[in-house]
């Protein structure tokens, strides 16, 4: 019985997988809608805006600061609000 | 002795902190830095732009220049956007130092009190060495410095006016009462407006389009790094008293006469 559970789990989550994989997400980013398929974690998101992970970069998710290190292991949903920041000349 | 200012673990020589904005460009920006002689200049945070994504040269010039950089929250309008802002820039240039600016009027660009006591109190929880932008008003002043923040920057005049210290009797309650650095920041238009503020006692001023709005930007950086020092040892000094009438110099003894 454990066998088969664990199997109708490894389904599940296959299917999950498959299912964001071919579904497109819609993220708010920068104020701006965005709309992206599968489900990315925020370093494959910069990567598809052409955002290049450098010093000054900073990310919020959902108003909450993500350290650079831990950008490829946030996954992000439908319905997510993504900060992008740099400095920039001010006062 | 040495005479410097210092703000959570940083100390520094120079009492003249400059903005990055309004420059005609990059490197007239790093010229005027350099004639200032100031070791910390400010910086925006801003959302990259997704359409262009240009970016890296401001950072650029500021690194090769070695200066430390101070983020602001210039924009914020709320306690919630400020810190925000705050832990981005932590985030981004790895500072826990941050000028806290939370704007309440949009015309005279004056601080919302009520929003930025509250964003000083989570910032200076958080660990932040807060420099929070304020009126001239001495009770504010002691409830920010009573919070924790490493200094007070009440304003000489508004931001970008080029009206001097429009103050100074306030300012000089504000620094009776505080034991934190008191650095003005915003309203100097000229020289003699940054004399003036050190001249009272002040700790440092803080300036942008003074220096970068000027004819020759490079020529009033230097123009400011020389009020701000002259100021600073006018003032440990010790100016005289103001007399209505005069009183000679010279002795009033043994003056030359022609007799009759």
């Amino acid at each position: 019985m454990q066998g088969a559970g664990s199997e109708i789990g490894r389904n599940f989550i296959l299917h999950r997988d498959l299912f964001f994989l071919y579904s497109s997400m819609n993220l708010t980013v920068n104020g701006e809608r965005y709309e992206t398929s599968g489900a990315p974690n925020l370093l494959q998101v910069l990567d598809s805006l052409k955002v290049h992970v450098q010093r000054g970069l900073a990310v919020a998710l959902n108003h909450k600061v993500i350290p650079k290190s831990s950008l490829a292991d946030t996954q992000v949903r439908e319905g997510d609000a993504i900060e992008i920041i740099y400095p920039t000349a001010g006062g | 002795m040495e005479d410097k200012l210092s703000f959570g673990n940083k100390t520094y020589t120079s009492r003249l902190l400059l903005g990055t904005g309004k420059y005609p460009d990059n490197e007239t920006m790093s010229e005027a830095h350099a004639a200032s002689g100031t070791e910390l200049v400010t910086v925006a945070i801003r959302r990259v732009d997704l359409s262009e994504r240009s970016g890296g040269s401001l950072l650029g010039h500021l690194d090769k220049a070695g200066v430390d950089l101070l983020p602001n929250t210039a924009g914020c309008y709320s306690a919630k956007d400020a810190i925000l802002t705050a832990q981005l820039a932590r985030e981004s240039l790895d500072t826990n130092i941050v000028k806290l600016e939370v704007i309440g009027d949009e015309k005279t660009l004056f601080p919302d009190n009520e929003e930025l006591l509250v964003a000083a109190r989570e910032l200076v929880q958080e660990g932040f060495v807060v420099l929070p932008y304020t009126g001239d008003d001495v009770v504010l002043c002691k409830k920010l410095q009573d919070i924790g923040c490493a200094a007070v920057m009440p304003l000489g005049a508004p931001i970008g006016s080029g009206l001097g210290i429009r103050n100074p009797y306030n300012l000089r309650i504000i620094l009776e009462q505080m034991e934190i650095p008191v650095i003005v920041d915003a309203g100097v238009g000229t020289a003699s407006d940054a004399a003036v503020a050190m001249e009272l006692g002040c700790d440092g001023v803080l300036m942008n389009t003074a220096v970068a709005c000027a004819k020759k930007p490079v020529l009033m950086a230097e123009a400011m790094r020389k009020a701000v020092e002259a100021g600073r040892l006018a003032y440990k000094a010790g100016r005289i008293n103001r007399k209505l009438y005069a009183t000679a110099s010279s002795p009033l003894e043994g003056v030359v006469r022609m007799d009759d």
